[in-house]
């Protein structure tokens, strides 16, 4: 659905993204996660026709972004980053303002804005001006913007950010629900989000991409490790030193009251660990496995690696 | 150009229902009927004193008397009004960041443009509506030929274009609505008054240049009764020329 190849884009001598590749395929949810400043609002922006490349190309159901601007436009709904709100305007005159850009026919028109606000629970506000609304209910008046040509694909950038938690889990209950209608592409640093709504993640840091896989894969290949959180009374150091004297393929690093040691999944290793520690002595009072990092682990050793600052 | 239409009714309702826009006609309402009233009366009373004279020129026909006054105070507030009318067109949806919306969209950059012009343009017509509120109202108690009126509003018609696509390139080329006010009235007194100065310094051909460009020596025309085509195609070219400027600005903040 969504073909990216060989992107780039530089502001001035400042590279903004380089070298970009990757597919969306149709009725996935692909979560395009990012510290800030990585690159993700450029990518979306360019794939939705806001920004040209610098080098590059985008395929929106084969078309080129580029080339057909107007027919692939038609065929993705965009929430950017600050929702595109005009604060003269109420509710459901924004939306018939929109789907008209949007090239809806006239007859239309109607039907796709009551679909809109009803899909994003804004029919008792559809009066209102937007200056009115709270923060949560733009946001939803952003998503369903998106929504109103029917499009076949979302992309969605932050759709959460500045949200209080209950909002948060109101735009996330929302984003899965289009789990099936839609081609979805979340752009987020918030990985919960992502754990909690994609197939798949695209992480992207400094404006390459340095992990792609699906959720579950992510898990499993980059985190097939295990995490021992140790905490001793005594002799700290001494338990540092011998640890990382055992002959395991492991990492021990050691915070101001824990050691960390991060190896391989397995119990054998653990047993060994756990004798060491006894024999040093040393008052163990705590040791605690965690067997599978989640995606926000995956996430900080992945973009820390890259950036080693 | 459904497109463009949409735009340009959606521009022009964000110009027309705001209570600055109520406030601003309110004023000029009131300076134009204090001046066409006081004109008026002027020429009520030295037309009068003079029935039982024959008598010619400028101050006893009631065209020049008492509407050219009035036009060109009109022509005055439009130099000053329309760029503070059309200094949001875009100014106002970069620095919120709406823009983006009309860029994602399948739209064209001349649709958003012209989209744009049609609403700043609207709602100087509503301006024009207003002044000539004042010389209509005098038709409709005396009788008298109405062909200079007619051209004037002509050129009315024309100069408020021009305003409107000079206000409308200068809101492009900002994010703050008012450095687009405030370049927008500085360009309109410098067509205005670009022939002026000139004359009395310059070379003879130079003069000639001047006065073809200059807008109030083209607006003399229209106010004397002529509609020269020149004229019309000069103050339409122009505008044309700054509408496409403004699409120019619009289109490249996608390569920038």
């Amino acid at each position: 659905m969504i073909t990216v190849k060989n992107l780039s884009k530089n502001y001035g001598e400042r590279v903004a993204i380089e070298n970009l590749n990757f597919e969306v395929k149709k009725g996935e949810v692909v979560g395009f996660l990012g510290p800030n400043g990585a690159g993700k609002s450029t990518t979306m922006k360019i794939v939705t026709g806001m920004l040209a490349a610098s080098s590059g190309q985008v395929l929106v159901d084969g078309l080129d972004t580029f080339d057909h601007p107007l027919e692939t436009k038609k065929k993705i709904g965009f929430l950017p980053e600050f929702p595109p709100l005009y604060e003269d305007m109420v509710v459901e005159d924004y939306l018939v303002y929109v789907a008209k850009l949007a090239r809806v026919p006239e007859k239309n028109i109607a039907e796709n804005v009551y679909m809109a606000l009803e899909a994003t629970s804004l029919l008792a506000v559809r009066g209102r001006y937007i200056p009115h609304l709270s923060k949560g209910f733009r946001q939803r008046v952003g998503i369903s913007q998106a929504l109103v040509s029917q499009p076949d694909i979302l992309i969605l950038d932050e759709p959460t950010v500045g949200l209080d938690p209950k909002q948060v889990s109101q735009i996330r209950e929302l984003l899965l629900s289009f789990k099936g209608k839609y081609t979805v592409v979340l752009s987020t640093h918030i990985l919960s989000e992502v754990q909690a709504t994609c197939d798949r993640a695209i992480i992207i840091d400094q404006g390459r991409i340095i992990a792609e896989d699906s959720i579950e894969n992510l898990q499993k290949n980059i985190m097939g490790k295990q995490q021992v959180f140790i905490k001793v009374l005594r002799n700290q150091d001494q338990v540092v030193a011998d640890l990382k004297k055992m002959d395991l393929n492991m990492s021990v690093n050691k915070t101001a009251d824990q050691i960390i040691v991060e190896l391989p999944s397995g119990k054998e290793d653990l047993e060994q660990i756990s004798s060491k520690i006894v024999q040093l002595n040393a008052g163990l009072v705590e040791f605690h496995v965690r067997s599978q990092m989640d995606l926000e682990q995956v996430f900080l050793q992945l973009t820390s690696k890259e950036n080693p600052s | 150009m459904k497109l463009a239409l949409a735009i340009g009714r959606k521009e022009f309702l964000g110009i027309v229902k705001t209570p600055m826009f109520f406030s601003l006609m309110s004023v000029c309402s009131l300076m134009w009927s204090y001046n066409f009233i006081r004109s008026l009366l002027l020429f009520a009373g030295r037309s009068m004193n003079n029935m039982t004279e024959a008598v010619s020129g400028y101050e006893y026909n009631i065209h020049y008397a008492v509407f050219a006054g009035h036009l060109d105070f009109v022509n005055f507030i439009l130099v000053v009004l329309i760029p503070a009318l059309t200094m949001k067109l875009v100014a106002e949806e970069k620095k919120k960041e709406t823009l983006g919306l009309l860029l994602t969209s399948p739209v064209t950059s001349a649709e958003i443009t012209v989209g744009k012009f049609i609403g700043g343009y609207f709602s100087g017509l509503v301006v024009l509506l207003i002044s000539l509120m004042f010389p209509g109202l005098a038709l409709f108690l005396g009788d008298f030929p109405i062909g200079p009126l007619a051209s004037s509003y002509i050129g009315l018609l024309l100069v408020t274009g021009l305003y409107t696509a000079v206000g409308l390139f200068f809101s492009s080329l900002t994010e703050s609505p008012i450095v687009a006010v405030i370049l927008g009235v500085c360009a309109n007194i410098v067509f205005w008054n670009l022939g002026k100065e000139l004359q009395q310094m310059s070379s003879e051909w130079m003069v000639k240049v001047f006065e073809q460009i200059s807008l109030g020596v083209h607006f003399t025309h229209f106010l004397k009764g002529g509609v020269a085509l020149s004229s019309i195609v000069y103050l339409l070219s122009l505008t044309a020329l700054f509408v496409y400027f403004a699409e120019r600005v619009i289109e490249s903040s996608r390569w920038r």
